[in-house]
């Protein structure tokens, strides 16, 4: 009996040898991938590139759960002479959307053919990787994602990533130029953006029809702030979203007010009048309860999409490629949701929309193959075609804004995007098109440590705990000032 | 222990002397070898080099992955640490660090958590072993199995459900609990209590079954004789604990208690996992290793990550040593 029971267990463990060895054989001689777009799609999760810090963290964390080590998918062509570029991505998705560039590239390109390795690396891993590699000097792949929050820490000192302004020049007129700005450091373009992430204002048509209120007829925060209090008092649920743990709402209103975490000579100053300000202006409709705090602080999780999903909510001020989340994680609110310009102060205000999230594509400048591979990748990332794709695909805003007039894209009865809205999100790009604009400080190295002290400390005192505005001003700015005192 | 030792040299012996007599020796393969086996032979019977190679690959690994990275990061932290550019910048670091509040509030947090984590793993964990370990206990494996599992579990997972049960929203578990006991629902993970509460039932929850683990293999070391004789001197259970266990259970809380602090003073990932990356509101949550990560990796600036280092390593060895020495680990072993 004991033999047999051996034998068993022997043989269950020689068995998952052998499975497992197969299994890990697969990831590096796995053919191209299929690159049906839209089934790819269909499937996928929302992308990880661009929400903030926050979420990206998270969600790679999750990832890490599953993914242990790296996966690798060789793409493009078989030709023996076809350049070779090693690329390194956080999110899996990215690995179809590579492959229909390469392909694309490669038929309008036959006498430069490339192949890419992309090798898709949990979040962490893949930014420290990186680090490391590019402070020590070797091991540094040819092309890389950059999320944007940790974009500023590869653009101190001596930058190894190589300056694109040059390769991007046949896009650059296309293209949303705050934007290409998010990724610059003085002049030089150092990486592609994936999308727009242009702030907008999504509101569920069907509750606040059943409320008496038409968002056509909200163009000012202060018809914003009114409805939102009718509509808390008619119905009892919250209006729009407040979050502690991100700050692309209040970017925007920072913007609109022409402020920033800056003073006039660059230096850091969070205390300023301005900032006060647009905090006072979101504490305000907060007591009127047009907008109310997010469980979780942050509607780009879980429980934001939970509470949105159930209707606890109406209106969301976020970035348009909040668009995938929508389809996959809010889907009863399917054929409710209209997209619109967010509201502003009055008609002087010029700031229509403000670009928040991101991943930003580089090229490193000590790679043999870096001109080749800049050519490729502003190609890739801000191209019409890869617009396309991205729209299609993931449903990001796409930079390159000849699409945004192209009514096979606009109007594609395919798209499952198109679909969800009641009315084209198109129409809100087109009219906010002059007006989509970043802070200053979004590109200087103090961004980083901003949003950290913003979305932990600033947001949770005036917002949870009522604190006073200046007072927690004054802290954050004296932390700041501490941190940056050399 | 002499006895032992003579038993395994024989051992030993008698495979070589079965392995040569089947191979004919190695000299009939060729001389060289007959040479190198004498040469060999010598070098691993001598009580001076032998000692050395056998502890060579501990040392090894020490120095490598232990000594130089900390060599390194003492220099990185007079340093500002940036691609292709370093400078030095002397005590800038750690004078930038004596004034930083939320460092300060990351060495509050963890020193609390610390300490909550001594206070209830310890005694419960201790509790939890003579229990499962007592005769009257049945189905002790199964039980033993059920404590350990959350050893196993990712925290990845662990910290997902546990952020999900002390969710916001009314219907995340714990606010059901608490509606269901007539109270109002709270916001779990952004008050201080209630967040630290959170962060220790968590960190509870995964190692007091490792903790127990470690009693019950301290328990199963202490001789019956004792119990029987202090039954038969009428000791009821709860003196034989207070009487045999505790003070023989003495070397193994010694252990847990280091590794505990040491836990403790490192805690990173539950905080990162319970509040879905590193920044929790308010800072509740950051720890100093949170504060080392957030700086070093997420704002780069890794000689300041490295001061942050520096100063916890240097925490966690004073206040360490004081409690090994306290509790007598540096004092001679009796020779029996």
């Amino acid at each position: 009996m004991k033999k047999k029971l051996a034998l068993l267990i022997a043989g269950v463990m020689v068995l998952s040898t052998v499975l497992t060895g197969c299994g890990s054989g697969q990831a590096g001689d796995a053919p191209a991938a299929s690159s049906d777009a839209s089934e790819t799609s269909a499937e996928s999760e929302p992308s990880v590139q661009d929400g903030d810090e926050s979420v990206a963290e998270e969600e790679a964390a999750e990832e890490e759960s599953s993914a242990s080590g790296e996966d690798v998918s060789a793409i493009g062509s078989d030709d023996p002479e076809a350049t070779e570029l090693e690329h390194w991505t956080f999110t899996e998705l990215f690995t179809a959307f590579y492959a229909d560039m390469v392909d694309k590239w490669n038929e309008e390109n036959p006498d430069k053919p490339i192949r890419i390795n992309v090798h898709v690396l949990p979040y962490d891993d893949m930014h420290n990787k990186l680090q490391i590699a590019l402070n020590s000097g070797t091991g540094a792949p040819d092309t890389v994602d950059i999320e944007v929050s940790r974009f500023s820490g590869f653009t101190e000192g001596d930058v190894q990533l190589m300056d694109m302004t040059e390769a991007a020049q046949p896009y650059k007129e296309y293209v949303v130029d705050s934007r290409l700005q998010l990724f610059s450091r003085d002049g030089k373009l150092y990486g592609c953006p994936t999308h727009v992430g242009a702030t907008v204002a999504f509101y569920n048509e069907k509750l606040l029809g059943d409320a008496g209120i038409d968002y056509k007829t909200i163009r000012t925060w202060d018809d914003f702030k009114e409805a939102g209090s009718k509509y808390y008092e008619t119905t009892g649920k919250a209006f729009g979203n407040l979050d502690t743990g991100t700050n692309m709402f209040f970017n925007l209103l920072l913007a609109q007010l022409g402020g920033d975490y800056l003073d006039a000579e660059g230096n850091i100053c969070v205390n300023n009048e301005k900032v006060a300000e647009a905090l006072q202006v979101m504490k305000d409709m907060q007591e009127a309860n047009a907008v109310s705090l997010v469980p979780g602080g942050n509607v780009d999780a879980d429980e934001g999409y939970a509470a949105y999903n159930s209707g606890e909510f109406a209106v969301m001020i976020m970035p348009l490629w909040m668009s995938n989340r929508f389809v996959n994680y809010m889907t009863d609110l399917d054929g409710q949701i209209a997209v619109a310009p967010v509201p502003v102060f009055d008609d002087s205000t010029t700031v229509l929309s403000a670009c928040n999230g991101g991943t930003g594509t580089a090229v490193i400048k000590t790679s043999e193959k870096a001109d080749i591979a800049a050519e490729f990748i502003t190609y890739a990332k801000l191209s019409e075609y890869a617009s396309i794709i991205q729209w299609n695909t993931l449903g990001n805003d796409p930079c390159n804004m000849s699409v945004w007039t192209d009514t096979s894209v606009t109007e594609n009865p395919d798209n499952r995007y198109l679909a969800y809205y009641t009315n084209n999100p198109f129409d809100t790009l087109n009219a906010v098109k002059d007006g989509i604009m970043i802070l200053d400080s979004q590109t200087t190295k103090y961004y980083p440590s901003i949003g950290t002290s913003f979305n932990t400390e600033v947001f949770n005192a005036v917002f949870e705990n009522g604190d006073e505005i200046q007072e927690i001003l004054d802290i954050v700015q004296d932390e700041l000032e501490n941190e940056f005192a050399y | 222990m002499c006895r032992t030792n003579w038993k395994m040299s024989l051992h030993i012996d008698l495979i070589r002397i079965h392995f040569l007599k089947k191979t004919g020796g190695l000299e009939t393969i060729h001389p060289f070898f007959s040479r190198m086996e004498v040469s060999m032979k010598k070098f691993f019977y001598s009580r001076k080099a032998a000692p050395f190679v056998f502890i060579c690959p501990f040392v090894l690994t020490v120095i490598v992955f232990w000594l130089l990275p900390i060599g390194k990061s003492v220099i990185m932290s007079f340093q500002n640490v940036l691609q292709g550019q370093t400078e030095w910048i002397g005590l800038r670091n750690y004078r930038q660090l004596l004034n930083d509040r939320v460092f300060r509030i990351a060495v509050g947090n963890t020193f609390k958590f610390t300490i909550g984590m001594l206070l209830l793993l310890i005694p419960i964990s201790m509790v939890l072993a003579c229990i499962v370990n007592s005769r009257i206990m049945k189905y002790t494996k199964i039980f033993k199995t059920i404590y350990f599992i959350p050893a196993l579990t990712s925290v990845v997972v662990a910290g997902t459900v546990f952020r999900l049960i002390f969710g916001e929203s009314d219907r995340a578990l714990m606010n059901q609990v608490l509606q269901f006991l007539g109270g109002d629902p709270i916001k779990w993970l952004k008050l201080r209590s209630t967040g630290y509460a959170a962060l220790l039932i968590l960190a509870c929850w995964r190692w007091i079954g490792v903790n127990m683990m470690y009693y019950i293999a301290g328990l199963q070391n202490i001789p019956a004789e004792l119990y029987e004789s202090a039954a038969i001197d009428g000791a009821n259970g709860f003196w034989q604990l207070i009487g045999i266990s505790i003070p023989l259970l003495k070397p193994t809380t010694t252990y847990v208690l280091t590794i505990s602090i040491n836990a403790g003073l490192s805690m990173f990932i539950e905080s990162y996992m319970l509040w879905k990356g590193n920044n929790s509101p308010s800072n509740i949550g950051l720890t100093i290793v949170g504060y080392l990560y957030r700086q070093g990796i997420e704002k780069n600036a890794m000689g300041y990550a490295s001061a942050v280092g520096i100063l916890l390593l240097l925490v966690v060895l004073a206040i360490n040593m004081t409690q090994l020495y306290l509790t007598g680990f540096f004092k001679k072993e009796e020779r029996s």
